[in-house]
């Protein structure tokens, strides 16, 4: 039994030392909540931990978030790397469906004061401007097959050079916005079909954009660096790859499933399924992700030309809401990535890379803060920025949290919404929502997530993040 | 024709999931049709005047009924068009590796998000926590669908 099978190497950290077909031991990290969590649900996610442990080629330790929570395959909050080198793998699984899934942040030169005026209009702009996918009366950008794939080869950057954003933009992307090694060739014409009338598009489910206020700074030198004074307005854009990436797993999860027997291993889970790196299978999908990975680059991107557009909209000039991009992350990817003096693949799902100040990888402006990492919290409560750190790269191959995960299933959420009128609550706490149903309002209300200051404050505390500020929901559109 | 399914849906934490109960396999891949249906929209279509021919085919029964999801999902969700009805056949296909085959002319009718309740998109159907099996006169299965 997993349970007792744990012990606590730190403060909030645990190690399940290696047994049965475990390669390296696992490590996890946990507040006494999330503990409380874990046995509820019979430490599932800890026996899904347990089975990446299993996976050739992983490095010690294979790793878990304070968010960490039951997935598919890997649970969500995990971190794994592999060795290429020493037989080490991919795996789709690792990645998640919504192949970097993550988040971008854009800081205004407005304050909380500028904004309640023009609130209620600015709403009605972003949900006007950002469609959600289906039955959005909104059109995303479309664009024919070929296009597309330069697209999936060039991400961000394609946007900017067809007029949708600034140069400035792709400074402060992790990877520029564009992951190399991109081989839209790769996908099937299914996921092309998918992806075609989605770019530019928020989706549903736990995706969003937020606009905020910061209300709490925490490390003054890193917010400094990242224009997050208090009171400035911000935008918290989180979506990713659409369906495009969707189909991209599905793709290669029966591709790795069929060609299994030739690997020569078991897998504990067939939504581990898994090739390795260096194999023809393990670098078609390594390319494929990449071109979803841009396809979700891009989209942020298209995004964000479609805000500054609302708020030009309600009558904020550019000069006046001044929205630059503060950072762009993924939270479900898969990168090669130099670690204890060997490349590496890092997999990480719903997780967030981290690195520490003076990282080669990270933009000048902020070299001597660190990697910015946002972790959205849930629309009635707030928001955390918080930066990587020396010790995230020693202890989690430079990874840290990347939210704060579900507490109620939907069913259970939609049942305790019930007869309550949620977006008149939200408002009289200074929360506008826009969401395309009701059902998508009650299935994602407050009380659904955990508190994501728990989670901050354990990773704070275990020392894989410094938090820097804090930020409130004021605007909230949902698909 | 047999009976239809019995569908329920059961809680996980991050996402949904349904069981379905059947008679024979046709029910069950139908019952699993209309659950999927019944995540994506609150009051899903009947009839249709579009007809599609379809054919999969997959190792084993676990992975075609995830072929089979996928393809409801895709029809709905990227062609805009709802599968109403059209019961699969499914057979072995022959071959030593335990391969089943599905066949069937679907009933298609056009998505209209508003009238037929538009719920949220689903990522895929997953092999987290899939089973398809045999138990005693009836067939089980239950999916966690990624939302």
């Amino acid at each position: 039994m997993v349970h007792e099978g744990f012990e606590r190497i730190g403060r909030h950290a645990y190690r399940i030392p290696r047994h049965g077909a475990m390669r390296v031991d696992a490590v996890f990290y946990a507040s006494a909540a999330v503990l409380e969590m874990l046995e509820q649900e019979a430490f599932a996610s800890l026996s899904q931990l347990v089975n990446v442990a299993c996976l050739p080629g992983i490095v010690e330790p294979a790793l878990a978030m304070p968010d960490l929570h039951w997935g598919y395959g890997f649970p969500i909050g995990g971190v794994a790397a592999f060795d290429p080198a020493d037989g080490g793998v991919v795996s789709p699984g690792g990645v998640g469906y919504d192949i970097n899934c993550g988040v971008r942040l854009l800081a205004s030169g407005l304050v909380e004061e500028e904004l309640e005026p023009v609130a209620d209009a600015l709403a009605d702009a972003l949900f006007a401007a950002v469609p959600s996918g289906i039955g959005s009366r909104r059109q995303a950008l479309r664009l024919d097959a070929a296009e597309l794939r330069r697209l999936l080869a060039e991400g961000a950057p394609w946007m900017v050079e067809h007029g949708f954003g600034e140069p400035d933009d792709l400074e402060r992307c992790e990877s520029g916005g564009c992951l190399m090694g991109a081989d839209p060739e790769q996908l099937s014409p299914r996921a092309i079909e998918r992806g075609l009338p989605q770019l530019g598009s928020l989706g549903s489910g736990n995706h969003f954009l937020e606009v905020q206020t910061v209300d709490e700074v925490y490390d003054a030198a890193a917010a400094e660096a990242m224009g997050l004074a208090p009171g400035t307005v911000t935008v918290l854009i989180h979506t990713g790859s659409r369906g495009l990436g969707h189909q991209v797993c599905t793709d290669f999860v029966e591709r790795f499933l069929d060609a299994l027997p030739r690997f020569g291993f078991e897998l504990p889970d067939r939504q581990l399924a898994a090739a390795p790196v260096a194999s023809p299978e393990g670098r078609a999908y390594l390319g494929a992700m990449a071109a979803a990975a841009n396809f979700a680059f891009a989209n942020r991107q298209r995004i964000t030309h479609a805000v500054r557009e609302a708020f030009e909209a309600v009558g904020l000039t550019p000069r006046r809401h001044g929205l630059r991009v503060v950072y762009d992350l993924a939270h479900n990817n898969a990168k090669l990535e130099h670690h204890r003096g060997r490349e590496l693949l890092v997999h990480r799902k719903g997780a967030t890379r981290a690195f520490p100040p003076g990282h080669p990888e990270l933009p000048e402006v902020y070299r001597s803060v660190g990697q910015p990492v946002f972790v959205p919290g849930d629309m009635g409560r707030y928001s955390y920025v918080l930066v990587g750190t020396e010790t995230a790269m020693q202890a989690t191959f430079g990874s840290s949290c990347h939210g704060a995960g579900r507490r109620l299933s939907r069913h259970r959420a939609k049942k305790l919404a019930r007869g309550r009128d949620l977006l008149g609550e939200l408002e009289a706490q200074g929360v506008r929502v826009r969401a395309s149903s009701r059902a998508t309002v009650a299935e994602e209300m407050p009380e659904a997530y955990k508190d994501v200051t728990d989670v901050v404050d354990t990773v704070h505390e275990a020392g894989i993040g410094r938090k820097v500020a804090r930020l409130r929901p004021r605007l909230v559109i949902k698909g | 024709m047999s009976a239809a399914a019995a569908v329920r849906s059961f809680d996980h934490t991050g996402d949904v999931g349904f069981e379905v109960v059947a008679a024979d396999l046709p029910a069950l891949f139908d019952g699993a049709r209309r659950a999927v249906l019944a995540e994506l929209m609150t009051r899903p279509p009947r009839g249709g005047d579009e007809r599609l021919a379809l054919e999969l085919e997959a190792h084993g029964l676990e992975r075609l009924l995830l072929r089979w999801l996928d393809e409801v999902l895709f029809l709905v969700q990227t062609r805009a068009r709802v599968p109403t009805g059209g019961r699969p056949r499914l057979r072995p296909a022959g071959s030593a590796d335990g391969s089943w085959r599905l066949d069937a002319e679907l009933t298609l009718t056009p998505l209209d998000p508003v009238a037929h309740g538009w719920r949220g998109e689903v990522k895929a159907a997953t092999y987290h926590g899939l089973e398809l099996a045999r138990d005693g006169e009836h067939w089980r299965a239950r999916v966690v669908l990624d939302v």
